[in-house]
Order: structure tokens, then sequence, then C-alpha cells
């Protein structure tokens, strides 16, 4: 059953006064409870492909239908930035978000002790390090109880050890609160270690390259060497099955993509 | 906490020596001259004295003082709304910007005259000419806190299905909110020594009719009576409201 379907004709900004193709005929569906991501070079398309999925922007042809399985469900948004209310504390932020009555902050505060912030409830984000508000806007994220969640390089600017930590705890929590997740990446390696399917797509403008399911177990997924394997099997495919016409720009882009 | 707290005696002993000093120069000055027209410290301190004790004093900051507030209220709100649209329209901001800098070097005396001849010596045109005099300054204030909103707050707001008024008060207003106290601040500076000439040019109380009716009699001491007690009221009232209220508003920064 799908959840999403996604047809993108065209997608175009004013620049300077003229116009830049952002994406171009990107056509793909997500199936309910699918963990997907969305891995491509650097300023491809891959924020606004999100930004136009969660009706940020109508301004493109095509057409997005959220499926059954997600309809009248809410959305949930991992921003590149934390983006939380810095005069709003961990907990107002996301109770304004999910629902300001007793039950839904009780809730709030579960989650909280499951993100790892328990006895931050009432910081406020400014005195949070980096990767706590990361936590924080994962939490919030999962409070609102979203049928589909739009992730945007939420890991990134952190280093490599919290990168892992919150790596682990996104799995955790998407075994325990069932949704339909959409993770935008260019990092193949954070990609294959999360996704069950990855969705490869081209320098700007954007275009569907690759279509890869990710059969890895639990255990590889936590195994360097097995994503390693797998990115040297399946990625360099994927490099070479490049669409017509993108030429030289996009192999530049994807060998340092699959560059250690 | 203690070394705050010995900072704070320690900086208000400082303020209190530096004001002890002027008073002391001014009556050194007032000694050297012995004019009745120069009124040394002590006068005038009696005269303060005197016309609480006769009641007047109080009756008459308490006039202007609700003059102030109201006008300045006024003015706040209305120049506020002007602002924020402009801020947010590009080209209403095109559009009205002349007009804003028109009203911007309207002199004060002029719109005070006018008011009083168009809507009469009454209260409603005193205030009004005191708030059209300071509506520019805190629309151009505001203009600056609309333009410096950030989008990736509304988006969020957006995805996460704030209604109009949560973002109103969770998003837009924390970010005006420096700029609110802007003008706020320079608005009570501005706002009480209009409020004088308008008493002055046209109602029959407040702080301003009284230093009107002292400068008739040539009476200095008074005038600076009346001068002194309402600077005393203005530095109250920053202190116990403006300050601790931009104190809360600012909680969250490092």
């Amino acid at each position: 059953m799908s959840a999403l379907t996604v047809r993108i004709d065209h997608k175009a900004y004013a620049l300077n006064g003229g116009g830049v193709v952002a994406i171009e005929g990107l056509t793909f569906n997500v199936a309910a409870n699918e963990f997907v991501c969305i891995l491509g070079p650097s300023g491809c398309g891959k924020t606004t492909t999100l930004n136009l999925i969660a009706g940020l922007d109508k301004d493109f042809r095509g057409e997005i239908t959220r499926g059954q399985a997600i309809a009248g469900r809410r959305l949930g948004y991992v921003f590149q930035t934390p983006r939380l209310l810095p005069w709003r504390s961990v907990t107002d932020n996301i109770a304004i978000a999910a629902g300001e009555d007793m039950k839904t902050r009780r809730k709030i505060g579960v989650l909280l002790k499951e993100v790892g912030l328990a006895g931050f409830e009432h910081a406020f984000p400014g005195q949070l390090s980096l990767g706590m508000q990361r936590r924080a806007a994962l939490a919030r994220a999962f409070a609102v109880e979203p049928g589909l969640l739009l992730m945007d390089e939420p890991f990134v600017s952190l280093d490599e050890e919290t990168a892992v930590r919150l790596r682990a705890l996104l799995m955790h929590l998407w075994r325990e609160h069932p949704v339909t997740v959409l993770f935008v990446t260019h990092d193949s390696r954070e990609a294959i270690q999360l996704g069950q399917r990855l969705l490869v797509l081209s320098a700007s403008p954007a275009r569907l390259v690759a279509d890869l399911p990710v059969p890895l177990s639990a255990e590889e997924r936590a195994d360097p060497a097995a994503i390693e394997r797998f990115r040297k099997e399946k990625l360099a495919f994927a490099a070479e099955a490049r669409a017509p016409g993108d030429g030289a720009q996009y192999d530049a882009q994807m060998d340092r993509a699959l560059q250690p | 906490m203690a070394t705050v707290t010995a900072h704070m005696a320690q900086r208000t002993l400082w303020t209190g020596a530096s004001f002890a000093l002027l008073v002391v120069v001014w009556g050194a000055f007032a000694w050297v001259a012995d004019n009745r027209f120069f009124p040394a410290p002590l006068p005038v301190f009696a005269r303060m004295a005197d016309e609480i004790a006769r009641g007047d004093l109080f009756f008459h900051v308490g006039v202007t003082l609700w003059r102030v507030a109201a006008s300045f209220m006024l003015a706040l709100i209305i120049g506020s709304a002007i602002g924020i649209v402009m801020g947010l329209n590009k080209r209403l901001d095109w559009f009205f910007d002349g007009w804003l800098v028109l009203f911007l070097n309207m002199p004060a005396l002029v719109t005070i005259i006018l008011c009083y001849i168009w809507f009469g010596l009454n209260e409603t045109a005193a205030m009004l000419a005191v708030a059209i005099n300071k509506i520019p300054n805190t629309a151009v204030t505001l203009r600056e806190g609309a333009r410096a909103l950030d989008r990736d707050y509304d988006e969020m707001a957006s995805v996460f299905e704030f209604d109009v008024w949560k973002t109103f008060r969770h998003v837009t207003m924390p970010q005006l909110m420096p700029y609110i106290a802007a003008a706020a601040r320079s608005g009570l500076a501005l706002v009480w020594k209009i409020v004088l000439v308008v008493e002055l040019l046209g109602r029959p109380n407040g702080v301003g009719f009284q230093l009107y009716t002292y400068f008739q009699l040539f009476d200095v001491t008074g005038i600076l009576a009346y001068a002194l007690a309402f600077i005393l009221v203005v530095q109250v009232i920053e202190i116990t409201i403006l300050q601790p209220w931009e104190a809360a508003a600012n909680r969250w920064r490092r």
C-alpha cells in the first residue's frame, strides 16, 4: 500500500532575475511505514523535494498525493537546523507543536526521557549543545505522532560519535513508533545504515538515478565493513546508471560521495 | 550570589555619590549666582514637599502620567501595526515610505497646533497630537523588526500546524519583542516631553500647565520642583516596570 506518491515534473527557482531548474521529472512511491533515504550530492534539490512534499512550497508542476495509510495524519519534519524556538523551553517547544494539555505533556516527558533529555525539560534551547537540540527536534517530530516524517540531513555538523548515537536513537524511535520516513542525506554511509530503500538523485536538476533496496540486517547495518561492501557493489553501479545527459558533472559529484 | 549583591551595593554607592556631587555643584553655583532665578537645591526640595503636602503635585503629575500612558499605548499599538504591515509587505512599504518620512519630519508643534484647531481644546485632541508624533518612530522601529523575522520559524510553524494566534504568540511576538522594547524605551522619553508641550498650549492641568503658570510668575523654584518630580517619576517607571519586563522577555538569552 502506497503511503506517498510523488511526481514532480518541473520545479524552477527565480534566481538573480533568471530561472534555475531544481527538479526535472522526479517520480517515486513510498510504502507505508517504509524508511526511505534520498541520497544525492549537495545542492541537487533534496531539500526542495522535501519542502514540496511538506506543502511549504506549492509552486511546481506535478502531483504529490498522500495515500490512505497516512491521509489525515499529521506531518513531522526534522529540519537541517533544529529550528527550536529559543525563547521557549524544550518541553514548551514540543507542547506548542503536539498539544498543551496535561496528557500530552506527560507523553512529552516520557519521549524526552527516551531521547535522553531527562532533566532538561525546562532548559532553553540555547543552553543545550547542538546534539541535544537535535534530540529535542527529533522528539518534537515524533511527539505529533506523524503519519509521514520528513528529515532533512538532521545529523549534519555533529561529530561522528554524536551522529552515530543519534542514528541509533532514530532507529530505536522508528521501531517503537512506526512511521513512514523520508530521510534526505548526502552521506551514502548514513543512507545505507538507515534506509530500507535508497533513492539516488542526480546533480541539479534532480532526477532519479537509482532506486535500490537495502537488504541488510540490523547487525550488518551496525558493521562499517558491511556498509562499505554495499557501497562498493551497489552505489558504484548507481553512479554508472546515471540518467543520460548528466555527463561529467554527476560523475564527479558521485565520486566525491563515494570517497571515504 | 554574594558577589552580585556586593557588586550591586557598590554600584548604588557610586550612583548615590554621583547624585550627591551634582546637588553640591548645583548648590555651589546657586550660592555664587545669588539670584532668585537660580534657586539652591534646598528651597526646591522644600517646594516639592510643600506641593506634595497640598496635594497639588500628585494631582498634576497624575494627570500628566495618565496622558502619557494613554497616548503612549495608542502610539505603540498603532505604530507597531503600521510598522509590521510595512515590514511584511514590500509594495505597501514602497507606497507609504514617503508618508512615513513626511510624518517623521513633521515638527511636534505643528501637529499639536493643528490638532487643537481641528478637534478643539480637549483631551482627545491632546492625546491624538502626542500619539501622532510618536507613531512614525514606532512604525520605523517595528518595520525593521518585521523585516528581520526569520522565515525558518514560519516554515516550522506551518509544518506543525500552528494556528494564527499560536504563531503570533510563540513565533512572531518573541522575535519582535526587542524592537517593541526599544520603541517603548525611546517612546516614553519622547512622549512625556511632548505631553508637557501639549499641556502648556491647551490644557487646564498637568505638569505642563503648572510649568506655564510658574513661568508667568517667574517662579523658577516651582518650575524646578515640578521638573524634578517628573524626572523622578519617569525613572521609577523605567526601573520598576520597563527594566523588569525587558529582563523577563530576555530570560532565554544566554
